[in-house]
């Protein structure tokens, strides 16, 4: 069975040509009709950025140069892995109609999510460049751990979309609650506030860092606003990528055949 | 060569069944329609498929009828691999393309010529293979300009011309098409039909549903008649068309 499940998602990693170009199909047909057409990504998360910004860094009371990095680089982070956990585990149903018309590797879709929510991250990355520009960041050796926060988030995605995919098919609650949960998540997460605020209180901290969410956002964000790495939080990602990867191909493995069942 | 067999296979698809407040009616038991309702042990089943063995070989056209809900599309899924039976063991060699319907996974938003690209990776092809059959597709389905504008513009039939043209395209050894084939005119059903004949010359084996006995008796050579989900007569298509309106007849008087 678990073999199976890994040749479904060798065989649907061989369609990348089927599942870019249908993320990028639905990408662009999603913006067809505006004539600004997919730079209204961009706008979204600019208008987003400054008038959040500008709006929390007056509320907090702390400089522009420090609030408004941490923030936009929290929330591309969040932007990407956040409504991947969110909207992952409709993945299945809402491939039905290709899912029962044709037989094709379930992991086809997976992968395509994973690439649609990549393609809006590229867009984003944009006016993350523009926030480093303005508040003039510079790099250091220690920025390029980016590029391996960026692989985990990947990877990480994948499993995620797999996982909540199965059960939400099977449980429509589930995809229900995580909504819920992660709308909570996201004010829990340091992402519109920075953990120095809280001052004498915090003592709260180790709640904060029971979110593993918390670590993600950490280990990726670091890089760009030239904080020095977390070994505590990078550990807290790679234990997680192998707890979830094993625990999302043990599921996988066991509802595969099961998915046109449960739609 | 290309074949299916199907050995003993069930399928029975888990129901949940919540009252929503409407009073439940004693509704009684004629019904004609639909698979067997099965509960064991507090659970709700429709057993869709029950004990299905069958084979089909290459150069064979089978054509599958029974009334609404007797199991043919489900018959159909499991043949081309798309749901894996409950019960029972399918074996099958050889490519295969299905239609089930005439939006066939097709995206109504996107042009004929972009649904033609899509269908086409969705059914394997890469790139460059779809470039050079387009021509070919575009004859076939005879939609012309047509293929400029989202196929939300397109009358059933012409969707099925294009899902038709872009399915067999991909030279499948195994043909699997569910009812929607009526939706084509005069004209588009000659040729279609010229297609799947010469296809199954070329040893490929064509499987198709209908209720209509012009449609089966046109395309297939030989047929089974599903009754709640069981065959209950196989034969040549007229046999079998013969035992199931001699049914229907007794049924209504």
């Amino acid at each position: 069975m678990i073999g199976d499940a890994l040749l479904d998602l060798r065989d649907g990693l061989r369609r990348w040509p089927l599942w870019t170009a249908l993320a990028w199909f639905e990408f662009h047909s999603k913006y067809r009709r505006a004539s600004l057409g997919t730079l209204w990504v961009v706008f979204r998360f600019a208008f987003f950025v400054t008038v959040i910004g500008s709006l929390y860094t007056a509320v907090f009371g702390r400089e522009a140069t420090v609030f408004i990095p941490h923030m936009a680089a929290g929330f591309w982070a969040w932007a990407f892995l956040g409504s991947l956990i969110t909207g992952g585990g409709r993945v299945f149903l809402s491939a039905k109609s290709h899912l029962s018309e044709t037989p094709l590797p379930v992991s086809v879709f997976v992968f395509k999510m994973i690439w649609s929510h990549a393609i809006s991250f590229a867009f984003h990355a944009v006016v993350i460049i523009g926030v480093l520009i303005v508040f003039d960041i510079s790099f250091s050796a220690s920025s390029l751990l980016f590029f391996l926060a960026l692989i985990f988030f990947v990877l990480n995605g994948v499993w995620i979309v797999l996982l909540t995919g199965c059960v939400v098919t099977k449980f429509p609650d589930v995809g229900e609650f995580m909504q819920n949960a992660m709308r909570l998540l996201f004010f829990v997460t340091p992402i519109i506030w920075m953990p120095d605020m809280l001052g004498r209180r915090a003592g709260i901290m180790w709640l904060v860092k029971l979110n593993p969410l918390y670590h993600f956002i950490e280990v990726f964000r670091a890089p760009i606003v030239g904080n020095p790495p977390s070994f505590d939080s990078w550990m807290v990602v790679v234990a997680i990528t192998v707890l979830g990867w094993g625990l999302a191909i043990f599921v996988f493995s066991r509802s595969r055949t099961r998915l046109p069942y449960w739609m | 060569m290309p074949y299916i067999a199907l050995e003993n296979v069930f399928v029975e698809f888990p129901v949940k069944v919540r009252s929503n407040g409407i009073s439940q009616r004693k509704l009684g038991n004629a019904r004609s329609v639909g698979g067997r309702i099965v509960r064991e042990a507090g659970r709700v089943h429709v057993r869709a498929l029950d004990d299905i063995s069958l084979t089909v070989e290459s150069g064979q056209r089978l054509g599958v009828i029974g009334h609404n809900g007797a199991g043919k599309s489900t018959l159909l899924r499991v043949l081309a691999g798309i749901i894996g039976p409950t019960r029972g063991t399918v074996s099958a060699e050889g490519k295969i393309a299905c239609i089930f319907s005439t939006s066939a996974g097709m995206n109504g938003n996107a042009t004929g010529l972009e649904n033609i690209f899509l269908r086409g990776l969705m059914l394997g092809l890469s790139r460059n293979e779809i470039e050079s059959r387009v021509h070919e597709i575009a004859d076939l389905c005879g939609l012309g300009e047509f293929l400029h504008l989202p196929i939300n513009t397109y009358s059933a039939g012409m969707r099925a011309r294009l899902a038709f043209a872009i399915t067999t395209s991909i030279d499948p050894e195994i043909l699997i098409l569910d009812e929607w084939i009526g939706a084509g005119d005069q004209q588009f059903s000659s040729t279609a039909k010229e297609k799947v004949i010469s296809m199954v010359e070329q040893s490929s084996l064509l499987i198709l549903a209908s209720h209509r006995r012009k449609t089966i008796e046109d395309y297939c050579d030989r047929a089974v008649w599903l009754v709640h989900g069981r065959i209950t007569a196989s034969g040549t298509p007229s046999e079998v068309f013969d035992a199931y309106e001699e049914a229907n007849k007794s049924r209504k008087r």
